[in-house]
């Protein structure tokens, strides 16, 4: 793995159809165990084929979606029924009835599966306490300081387990943990109980990378007043879906990255951007020279030994296709200015 | 102390209602199909409500969010990205206004639409029956233009008065989702035709409103209460929690209700039914049955 401009997966990929098409059907036997490892195997062959440095967990393919996983393996949450999140799309939103614990390990079956194909350049991203909070109704604790702080403390024992795990195959290596966190900047008097939140579920962990992953925020700036009080080793953002498709590297070309003057003014801690270089949420698969101008723009501002490179989020709303196209220009891309740095 | 209740906006859709539009989106039903499958589930829902006599609006089982039918209708305006709710975990199509023009279609007609369910806008029905509408400032809030607020303002009601002219409705629910700033007014003087019910989101501050309305319901504090006296004929609170699942008692709600001093209050929710599973929200309806008596 390069020392600079390491290339990464941000978590989920699309599902081949052998899978999406059964998941709920089978989830849990060992026909899912099955399905979910063959997929988790080619996809990271594709990851591979396209050049990135860090493989995540494969794409995702243990998972459906990022809240209920989790929210399915504590005890305490009760599921009324699934909740709106835009046009037809639902997501089952859980309800808070009494104090949670942890039914059954989040990850540890995803992580097994990679530790015994001997895959050790891998992030495991792990919904955050705060999002897990925001996305779920409370009957029970007083208020959203507590159920968040409440969610840190199962975060926190997931985490070290995972921990227990890795050191087993690999000690003395480092871990890498992404903190999922996209609801992180939707309410900015509430700052305060993200840091505290992250802060408690990496309490007591050591010998392990955490990052954190917000993607749609319409404020970058509110965290990144607070990141020095996080304890993370980096941010992994989303930035190509704010900026224009024109290439070029003046501040009226790269709007989208404009931003990060703020973050290296305030990054007296020298944490890392995972800097979003490919929108998932469009089919255009973005030129190589139009990646090297974000990715040069951001040099332009901060050393290359703080910057990675990733899409703004995870593929899976693209087919599998564009999303290889997408990863393989952006492998291109910083291959080439590796070269040039 | 007389008490008349208010169920208003988006309602959540049943399983069946809502795999029936999934598989509309990939083509597998036709418009019309799924325009009565829609049409059924919204008489159900008024025939519950009627016999309560509680006040409604359409569910909108057929607005993907409570701007987009009318943005598909209107000339000059456009739909825009997905753009967060509030500070929810939803989203919605942010309008993209480049100048108000008229109706481009009949909403009492069904119509097919692009990215939403058809139209017609509202299925009307009986004496309890209220037309919805999103209010002009929080329509103007949500959306990206370069009009002036007074243009835009002007623009949309006149379509809100087409709208309402086509259906005949005289009831109207207006709906402020975004809570006003101090300098903020929401001038509806101009529809003075029409029984407004306006709900407003969090603090109102006096001269916010104008125009002599039917009722505004706000969340309930004292000073929102008063405001709500003072511009209304029928002050409204907002005591069920749209937001939770937590249930909330009928006898809590009375008590509330017996402290405030008014011959006749509107109840109604705190942000419409939409964010609450559908089990949930048939239990607070029921809930809202049994309040005053």
């Amino acid at each position: 793995m390069g020392k600079y401009l390491i290339s990464q997966e941000i978590g989920s990929f699309r599902k081949p159809k052998y899978l999406s098409t059964v998941f709920h059907k089978i989830y849990g036997t060992d026909e899912y165990y099955r399905l979910s490892e063959k997929a988790t195997e080619e996809t990271i062959d594709l990851f591979r084929h396209a050049g990135l440095d860090n493989i995540g967990v494969g794409g995702e393919m243990f998972r459906w979606e990022m809240y209920e996983h989790q929210a399915n393996r504590i005890n305490g949450i009760e599921f009324y029924g699934p909740v709106r999140s835009f046009d037809n799309r639902y997501y089952k939103k859980g309800s808070i009835v009494q104090d949670l614990s942890i039914k059954e390990s989040f990850h540890s079956d995803e992580l097994e599966y990679l530790l015994s194909r001997d895959y050790s350049n891998i992030k495991i991203p792990v919904t955050g306490p705060y999002t897990m909070m925001d996305w779920s109704f409370n009957e029970h604790y007083r208020d959203r300081y507590e159920t968040a702080m409440a969610f840190a403390s199962l975060l926190n024992e997931e985490m070290k387990n995972l921990k227990k795990l890795w050191d087993s195959k690999y000690p003395g290596k480092k871990l890498e943990i992404q903190l999922d966190e996209p609801a992180t900047t939707t309410h900015p008097d509430e700052m305060q109980i993200v840091v505290d939140s992250l802060n408690r579920s990496v309490e007591g962990i050591d010998n392990c990378e955490f990052t954190i992953h917000v993607c749609y925020s319409t404020d970058y700036r509110m965290l990144y007043d607070v990141m020095n009080d996080i304890k993370i080793d980096g941010l992994n953002l989303e930035f190509a879906n704010r900026d224009s498709l024109d290439p070029g590297l003046s501040d009226s070309s790269r709007p989208g990255y404009e931003d990060l003057k703020y973050f290296q003014q305030l990054n007296t801690r020298k944490k890392f951007i995972g800097l979003g270089v490919t929108d998932v949420h469009i089919d255009y698969i973005e030129p190589v020279q139009l990646i090297k101008d974000r990715i040069n723009y951001t040099l332009g501002i901060m050393p290359p030994e703080l910057v990675r490179v990733n899409p703004d989020c995870g593929l899976r709303t693209r087919s599998v296709e564009i999303g290889y196209e997408k990863l393989k220009n952006m492998d291109t891309a910083r291959k080439e200015i590796l070269k040039e740095l | 102390m007389e008490v008349e209740k208010l169920v208003y906006g988006i309602y959540p859709k049943t399983n069946e209602l809502r795999l029936h539009i999934g598989r509309w989106e990939k083509g597998r039903i036709p418009d019309a199909s799924l325009n009565s499958e829609i049409e059924s589930e919204k008489r159900s829902f008024y025939s519950t409500l009627n016999e309560n006599s509680i006040e409604h609006t359409d569910p909108l089982f057929n607005w993907y969010d409570i701007l987009r039918p009318i943005c598909l209708m209107t000339d000059g305006i456009d739909l825009g990205p997905l753009s967060r709710f509030k500070e929810t975990n939803s989203f919605y199509r942010m309008p993209v206004i480049n100048y108000m023009g008229g109706l481009t279609m009949d909403p009492a007609d069904f119509s097919p639409l692009n990215e939403n369910p058809p139209l017609p806008l509202y299925v009307p029905d009986g004496n309890h029956f209220n037309a919805f509408l999103p209010s002009p400032l929080s329509f103007y809030k949500m959306s990206r233009t370069m009009l002036s607020y007074d243009k835009f303002q002007a623009g949309v009601e006149k379509l809100y008065r087409e709208i309402l002219g086509q259906l005949k409705l005289r009831k109207v629910v207006i709906y402020d989702p975004i809570p006003y700033g101090e300098k903020d007014v929401l001038d509806l003087s101009s529809l003075s035709e029409f029984q407004i019910r306006l709900v407003t989101t969090g603090k109102l501050y006096p001269g916010n409103i104008k125009g002599r309305l039917y009722s505004i319901i706000s969340d309930y504090t004292q000073e929102n209460f008063e405001i709500s006296r003072l511009n209304s004929a029928v002050p409204g609170v907002k005591l069920i929690d749209g937001y939770s699942t937590k249930m909330e008692s009928v006898v809590g709600i009375n008590k509330i209700l017996d402290s405030i001093d008014a011959d006749r209050v509107i109840v109604s929710h705190r942000e419409y039914f939409d964010f609450l599973p559908r089990m949930i929200a048939d239990r607070k309806i029921e809930l809202i049955s049994g309040i005053g008596e």
